[in-house]
């Protein structure tokens, strides 16, 4: 089945990541303290982690990101961010770049 | 009529009977409901009947909106990892065509007659791409003011009503020409429910908007907001502990019957039916944890709601307002349908 397939090719140690199902929006840009992750969730350190914790956990429960991993380039991340940001996402510009670098490195095609 | 003549009678009047009964039972075991699973890769069949999970559509990575065509004949699907619609057989529960989007899609809705589907696109800056059913190619993209969440066909299929969260935006184009006719702006738009006057036309929009445990109603004629719901409240300890993503109320639907307004609550993890046209609360149901979506049999007995937290999906029934069942699915459970197959499937 494609799901085991997808999970395969990704191969990260679970992660995170609804970023985008309900990606609708969220009207509540104030960060909060980061919650903790669900147990066995392990993503990897760096400043794109940080910027992750506490711009998007606000509002997405990170567990679907590595669905996105066959599919979401560079530019497919920094788009996502860009609308997440117009959506009410603390991010500012240096932060979307490094938030994108991130969500590239550990959950794009070539990873 | 003699004896013999009143038995074969008798006969016939049974096996008339019975043949109604397989027939009715067969009609309704051609309804399935479409559940997506948002943060999973597949999509759920479930029979009504037994609410039983009957069929898997895999393959689908984050699916978001979904869609069957009028004739029970494909099952459209939008898959945000791989920014495209998938078109599925429901026989054989396969994708048979993947269509490339303009960029991440939400939601989707089909016109009556079944020819185009439209997919909001989400991601900045915002449009409505348009599928072609007959040669299934995306004809055009929209431009439109902020992303879509979600879009609907007004049932006389003369419509498109478009929501846009981030742009803060109603937009209604017309289905003929896809260009915008009005628009209603000022609130974060999140799920919307139509309802028709009895010669089909539009009666009314309800909007679920960011920040409002509710819905607005807009009237459609005056295009302007006549009447703002807000939803009942439960002790603070019975709340799901949660920002609800923006929106404590996402997931609104009217019912086949046009009798009554369905409105989920993520906050208290119940859904709340009020009369039309007059709106008048009935009653609430309680369901699993972030009910989301929600969809009917046509024939107005059941409910079924989306719970995003649970991972399952609750079955209401309709007349006494009780919760049958939960039927657990995959994770997320959020947009769902119903197909109607037709007879030869």
């Amino acid at each position: 089945m494609a799901s085991s397939s997808c999970r395969a090719r990704s191969r990260k140690s679970g992660l995170l990541l609804a970023l985008l199902a309900a990606f609708g929006a969220c009207t509540t840009p104030a960060r909060r303290p980061a919650p903790a992750f669900e147990p066995g969730v392990d993503l990897p350190a760096g400043r794109g982690r940080e910027i992750l914790m506490a711009s998007c956990l606000n509002c997405h429960e990170l567990s679907a990101l590595p669905l996105f991993a066959a599919f979401y380039t560079r530019d497919s991340w920094r788009t996502l961010v860009l609308t997440m940001k117009e959506h009410g996402a603390d991010v500012d510009g240096a932060e979307i770049e490094v938030l994108a670098d991130y969500l590239a490195q550990y959950f794009g095609p070539a990873t | 009529m003699n004896r013999s003549m009143r038995r074969s009678h008798a006969s016939v009047v049974l096996v008339g009977l019975v043949l109604t009964h397989l027939a009715m039972a067969e009609a309704q075991a051609q309804i399935r409901l479409l559940q997506t699973n948002s943060t999973d890769t597949m999509v759920h069949l479930i029979d009504p009947v037994t609410n039983a999970i009957v069929g898997e559509i895999p393959g689908i990575p984050v699916a978001h909106g979904v869609a069957a065509a009028p004739d029970g004949s494909r099952i459209y699907v939008s898959g945000e990892a791989e920014t495209a619609l998938k078109i599925v057989d429901p026989h054989t529960l396969r994708v048979i065509k993947t269509i490339p989007l303009s960029a991440r899609p939400n939601n989707i809705s089909i016109t009556p007659d079944g020819k185009k589907v439209y997919v909001g696109i989400i991601a900045a800056p915002g449009a409505i791409d348009v599928i072609d059913t007959a040669t299934l190619e995306k004809v055009k993209t929209i431009a439109v003011p902020g992303g879509i969440h979600n879009l609907y066909v007004t049932p006389d299929g003369k419509h498109l009503v478009a929501g846009s969260p981030a742009g803060r935006r109603l937009t209604v184009l017309d289905t003929s020409t896809d260009t915008e006719v009005w628009a209603w702006e000022g609130e974060a738009i999140r799920p919307m429910t139509i309802s028709a006057n009895a010669d089909g036309s539009t009666d009314k929009v309800f909007v679920q908007v960011a920040g409002h445990h509710g819905f607005v109603v807009l009237d459609w004629d005056s295009r302007k907001e006549v009447a703002r719901i807000t939803q009942p409240d439960v002790p603070p300890k019975e709340r799901y502990d949660s920002n609800y993503n923006g929106a404590p109320a996402h997931g609104i639907g009217v019912a086949p019957d046009g009798k009554t307004l369905w409105s989920t609550s993520r906050m208290n993890s119940h859904v709340y039916v009020y009369s039309l046209p007059d709106l008048e609360l009935i009653g609430g149901v309680r369901t699993g944890t972030d009910p989301d979506w929600i969809a009917f049999t046509p024939d107005s007995k059941r409910a079924y709601v989306a719970n995003a937290v649970s991972n399952t999906v609750s079955v209401i029934d309709m007349e006494t307002l009780r919760e049958v069942t939960q039927i657990p699915v995959g994770k997320g459970p959020k947009r769902n349908g119903i197909i109607q197959l037709s007879s030869s499937q």
